[in-house]
């Protein structure tokens, strides 16, 4: 059975094939990634969509990371990320890189905490994740995704206030 | 902790003494860190880096257990003493182009460093010498939990360490084995089992690290992804890709010995009188032929108690640890000449 590449968990159920510059990139993803990429399909079926290589190019230009100022087709030709932000900014490119280089997106090495004061405790966190848990096994997908969301805000939220801090 | 202007010794990593060092001359692993509220240097201000290079440094004064350690500030050393700690590899050649406050934290022993504000705010590395990852890893993982208590490392739950290249993203982690393979490449079998290491997701670089050639048949075996696995489990498929390519050697050395022992011997007794009479000598030249001697020596067809000599020359002869033995600046032509008259002298008196 085929994992999702963006989350690794789920069975990957939606098949997305895009056409850029005439080669075919194809994603496998679960149900809850692919809601969250705005395609709300379910079972197997395949989109096609096309980007000619102009327009991919100026909007690689035209899109920059908030934060550092890098824009993508700087990175594409340094190699290297602004800050850690960049990895929010340019998600899909970056996990389809990260796919690429590692096989996966998923850490499964050391966990790490920030000590700083606006991390949700440990309990709290954990309770979040019981109740996603049930979630999925009530088959609530639309719930689950905003606990999920949740979570993830919590560590956005964590970087963007110590940051605000700091300034 | 203070800061050091220099202090020069010979590392223990070249020591010549860990385990499988016939084959395996040292082990490597580092993690790559980043502080989160600070932008990755390549796009971080000068105040910044200073920022980064206080805190990461305070953050080692918090930790007992790191009392012993110094730090260098590279924009308070002249260039040859900064070339003379890439030639340690305490830093990066990288680390030498970069502006603003920058530099290494380290042991006594050259064990552990820090390196900061070069790709990444911190760069934590362990070697030793010989086939050791296991305590190394578990000395930098110390490290990594002291030091991610006082700073706010970039993490995130998914995609775990962040770091400036997404190559290096997830664990951060990259162990690597400075490996001698002279019978694998005069057998013609180097190919093969370098192809086999692919296959398992290990990379090899030469001597010098990234984008260097192959010289002194030194390799460099490392493993190439970094996320998508436990840090045991990437340092375990490294090694086991590491004990197969040690066999192999150990096969090749012994289907030398017994096919073409003679020929072997007039090889090492040729790059002997070479290094014992050359007038000039390049670094890549001498790494080729102590090459020759490292395994005569490992076939018992020369004088095993050259071997730590050899090890001390090796590091001896770089360009910057020259210039400082000689307490002035010398260009390429008198480099090779500086460089060949301690070779000499070593072999003579197994003394510079």
């Amino acid at each position: 059975m085929q994992l999702c590449q963006d989350c690794g968990a789920n069975p990957a159920t939606v098949h997305l094939t895009r056409i850029v510059n005439e080669t075919a990139l194809v994603s496998h993803l679960c149900e809850e990634c692919s809601r969250k990429k705005g395609l709300s399909i379910t079972g197997s079926s395949i989109s096609i969509t096309r980007e000619g290589p102009a327009q991919q190019e100026m909007q690689e230009k035209d899109n920059v990371c908030p934060r550092c100022q890098l824009s993508f087709a700087e990175f594409k030709s340094k190699g290297r990320l602004g800050c850690c932000d960049c990895y929010r900014h340019f998600e899909k490119d970056i996990d389809s890189l990260l796919m690429q280089v590692h096989g996966s997106t998923v850490h499964k090495g050391k966990p790490y905490r920030h000590s700083g004061p606006y991390k949700l405790d440990e309990k709290a966190m954990e309770r979040l994740k019981n109740e996603l848990n049930e979630a999925i096994e009530k088959e609530e997908f639309e719930l689950a995704a905003l606990i999920r969301d949740t979570i993830h805000s919590f560590d956005t939220q964590n970087a963007r206030e110590t940051l605000d801090q700091a300034r | 902790m203070k800061e050091q202007s220099a202090a020069f010794t010979i590392p223990r990593w070249f020591s010549g003494d860990g385990p499988d060092v016939d084959v395996v001359i040292s082990t490597r692993i580092r993690l790559a860190r980043n502080c989160a509220r600070y932008r990755f240097p390549s796009k971080s201000s000068l105040f910044e880096r200073k920022q980064v290079f206080d805190e990461v440094t305070a953050a080692f004064k918090q930790a007992p257990q790191y009392n012993d350690f110094n730090y260098f500030n590279c924009t308070q050393l002249n260039k040859i003493e900064q070339e003379y700690l890439a030639e340690e590899r305490l830093i990066s050649a990288d680390l030498l182009s970069v502006e603003g406050d920058r530099g290494v934290i380290c042991d006594a022993s050259r064990r552990i460093c820090v390196m900061v504000n070069e790709e990444d705010h911190m760069r934590m590395q362990a070697i030793d010498s010989g086939c050791c990852p296991q305590d190394l890893w578990n000395m930098l993982d110390g490290i990594d939990d002291a030091l991610g208590m006082q700073l706010d490392f970039a993490f995130e739950n998914r995609r775990g360490f962040l770091t400036s290249c997404p190559t290096n993203s997830g664990t951060g982690l990259r162990v690597s084995f400075l490996m001698h393979l002279p019978a694998l490449i005069l057998t013609k079998n180097i190919d093969q089992v370098l192809l086999a290491a692919s296959q398992m997701g290990v990379a090899t670089r030469g001597f010098f690290g990234e984008h260097s050639s192959v010289v002194g048949s030194f390799f460099q075996l490392s493993n190439v992804a970094a996320m998508g696995a436990t840090e045991t489990e990437f340092l375990e498929n490294t090694k086991r890709v590491m004990l197969k390519t040690v066999e192999a050697e150990r096969k090749a050395r012994e289907r030398i010995l017994s096919d073409a022992q003679r020929e072997l011997t007039d090889k090492i007794q040729r790059a002997y009188g070479i290094l014992t009479h050359a007038i000039m000598l390049d670094v890549d030249e001498f790494l080729n032929l102590s090459s020759a001697l490292r395994l005569g020596i490992e076939c018992n067809l020369f004088n095993p108690t050259t071997a730590p000599l050899l090890n001390r020359l090796t590091i001896r002869i770089m360009p910057a640890h020259l210039q400082t033995f000689h307490k002035k600046s010398l260009n390429d032509d008198e480099l090779r000449i500086a460089r060949a008259d301690m070779v000499k002298t070593f072999f003579k008196t197994g003394n510079e």
